[in-house]
């Protein structure tokens, strides 16, 4: 065994749901003393503990688990940490996989396979590879319509449905999140999000706010050219021209 | 008999070539008649040579002037046949004496037997090529009805849902896990795995199996999923006795328990249970099957296609006497599928 503190050992997090898919994964990695298993996890919260925790080199992750699917915890962990995904079958995120992940384990894998794979994240460690939320955000299977967001404070983990939002707020490269007099912030541009927004619901009503249209009370002129919404918990917010008129389209 | 059907057909000709005969020809009646039944019937054998030149020259292929022209000259010579053919019936009722005169009557005639003789052929041609269409149409919607029943046949040979692909990557990979800690374990995994999809290979073929094979099946998949989802995954069954015996499509509980894992117990971090129940009631037989959810589950693909390949697969098989019901009450999510009692329940 070597020195249990060698600057090589690489310090990992292995993330699989499955009981026995993490036995497998543990017995693999203890023959080898360049790895250090940090922490086990079950399930996306504790994935997301975890790294906030102990700091990790590398994480292998599972793609289908209960609360947070893998590629919600790669987009909450807002740092760039190197990626083995696990999984049995997916041809959606597979596509996505061969343009980004430092590599994927189809199951079941083979002892040889998993340790190419960790020399293949070796290799990426230090050197820059592909924003890990460019990685969350091309492969997210559910990129048609956002139905939640998550936003991380720490080591938890909120989920918040956009139906519970009553507007967003564009803050440098984050997005303010304010739901029910709550405000909570999360690293995304505020376009990235109206992407993903139903058109139905939300509208950008100025380059820093898009709102969620059934907290909409009334618009009112405040100089020429410019006007406030108030919403229906009081609180105001300016709307441009642009934004006015594709309010009004909307309404 | 087909001839006498044949020849009942051409009557009406029989009738107007009296009508001619008499009123045109001046004939009297007994004569008319004597003349128009053999030369009817003569032309009825005639025109049976239209249904010949048809087949040999069919409208589609050829040209049509080269048709038109080689119907118009079997119709002048056909006609100018049976005209002589009058004419020696004249010539012939004139030697026994019944009709004197007859000849010249025959002959002054002639003309309008010519005219009347193409016209018909060129009609007996008309009728033929009408009745081949119409033939050929009937054959081609044949063939497209048979098309449409075979192209049913192979979808309900592919909704008839194999075992979800997901489901051997996931056994194989508890096989892969516990093949270096317990041995004996892996083996298991393995000898269930070959004893499921045999069952499944050998059922999948018949067109209906007992519920209690059905049930066998389900129960065996269970105890694989067990293997993988440990005590996340816990079971309880309700099944009527009576209930054991019906007969159902072979994969009907199969596609309701599989959602339950994959949207339900899947989707938990700490699972929970999976109730299935059976019940007869009269002539339907109910198959429930319910778990937990979580309301807020991240997206997952392949969402619904194996319920929804199931209410296809019923709906072809039992049209509306069947239904697929899904819903959610709290965290509980139930699929029910309620199908006509088939086959002895007595046991």
């Amino acid at each position: 065994m070597t020195d249990s503190n060698s600057p090589d050992r690489l310090k990992l997090i292995l993330v699989d749901d499955e009981a026995p898919a993490r036995a497998l994964l543990r017995e693999l990695l203890e023959d080898r003393p360049d790895i250090e298993i940090v922490a086990e996890c079950a399930n996306g919260f504790e994935a997301v503990k975890a790294v906030a925790d102990s700091d990790p080199d590398l994480l292998l992750l599972d793609i289908l688990m209960p609360k947070l699917n893998g590629f919600e915890v790669l987009e909450l962990l807002e740092r760039d940490i190197p990626v083995i995904f696990i999984t049995a079958f997916d041809e959606h995120a597979l596509k996505a996989f061969d343009v980004h992940a430092v590599d994927y384990l189809l199951k079941p894998f083979t002892r040889d396979r998993l340790d190419e794979a960790l020399a293949r994240a070796r290799g990426r460690i230090g050197s820059p590879g592909p924003s890990i939320r460019e990685l969350a955000e091309s492969t997210d299977p559910g990129s048609r319509t956002l139905e939640r967001i998550l936003v991380r404070d720490g080591s938890d983990v909120h989920v918040i449905p956009v139906d519970d939002v009553d507007y967003f707020e564009a803050d440098d490269d984050r997005v303010i999140i304010h739901s029910g007099g709550e405000s909570r912030s999360k690293l995304q541009r505020l376009a990235r999000m109206e992407e993903r927004l139903d058109r139905e619901r939300f509208v950008r009503i100025h380059r820093s706010y898009i709102l969620n249209v059934e907290r909409l009370s009334k618009i009112e002129l405040y100089a020429k050219d410019s006007r406030i919404a108030i919403l229906s918990d009081g609180a105001k917010l300016p709307v441009s021209r642009s934004g006015y008129a594709r309010l009004r389209d909307l309404l | 008999m087909p001839w006498i059907r044949y020849l009942t057909v051409w009557l009406p000709l029989a009738v107007l070539l009296a009508g001619v005969a008499a009123l045109m020809g001046g004939s009297p009646w007994p004569e008319a008649l004597a003349l128009a039944l053999p030369l009817a019937t003569v032309f009825a054998f005639l025109c049976l040579g239209a249904g010949y030149s048809c087949r040999v020259l069919p409208l589609s292929g050829t040209d049509a002037s080269r048709t038109v022209l080689s119907h118009a000259a079997t119709a002048v010579v056909t006609a100018a046949l049976w005209v002589g053919m009058a004419r020696l019936l004249g010539h012939l009722l004139e030697r026994i004496d019944l009709f004197p005169g007859v000849v010249l009557r025959v002959s002054q005639l002639s003309g309008s037997l010519m005219a009347l003789g193409i016209l018909l052929y060129l009609l007996a041609v008309s009728v033929h090529y009408l009745a081949t269409a119409r033939e050929e149409s009937r054959q081609a919607e044949q063939r497209i009805l048979q098309a449409e029943l075979s192209a049913r046949k192979a979808e309900l040979r592919a909704l008839k849902a194999q075992i979800d692909p997901h489901f051997l990557f996931n056994s194989l990979n508890s096989i892969n896990a516990l093949v270096g800690r317990d041995p004996e374990a892996a083996r298991q995994v393995c000898a269930g795995l070959g004893d499921l999809m045999r069952l499944n290979l050998q059922n999948g073929r018949k067109r209906s199996i007992a519920l209690r094979e059905e049930i066998d099946m389900v129960r065996m998949y269970l105890e694989l999923e067990k293997v993988r989802l440990g005590s996340r995954l816990q079971v309880e069954e309700s099944v009527q006795p009576a209930a054991l015996g019906c007969q159902v499509p072979p994969q009907v509980l199969q596609p309701l328990v599989e959602n339950a894992l994959k949207h339900g117990i899947g989707s938990l971090i700490d699972g929970g249970l999976v109730s299935l129940a059976a019940q007869v009631d009269g002539d339907r037989l109910t198959l429930t099957v319910t778990n937990p959810v979580d309301p807020a589950a991240p997206p997952r693909p392949g969402t619904g296609t194996g319920l929804r390949n199931l209410g296809q697969r019923l709906a072809a098989l039992y049209g509306g006497e069947s239904r697929l019901v899904t819903g959610i009450d709290g965290g509980t999510y139930s699929a029910r599928a309620i199908l006509p009692v088939e086959g002895g329940q007595d046991d």
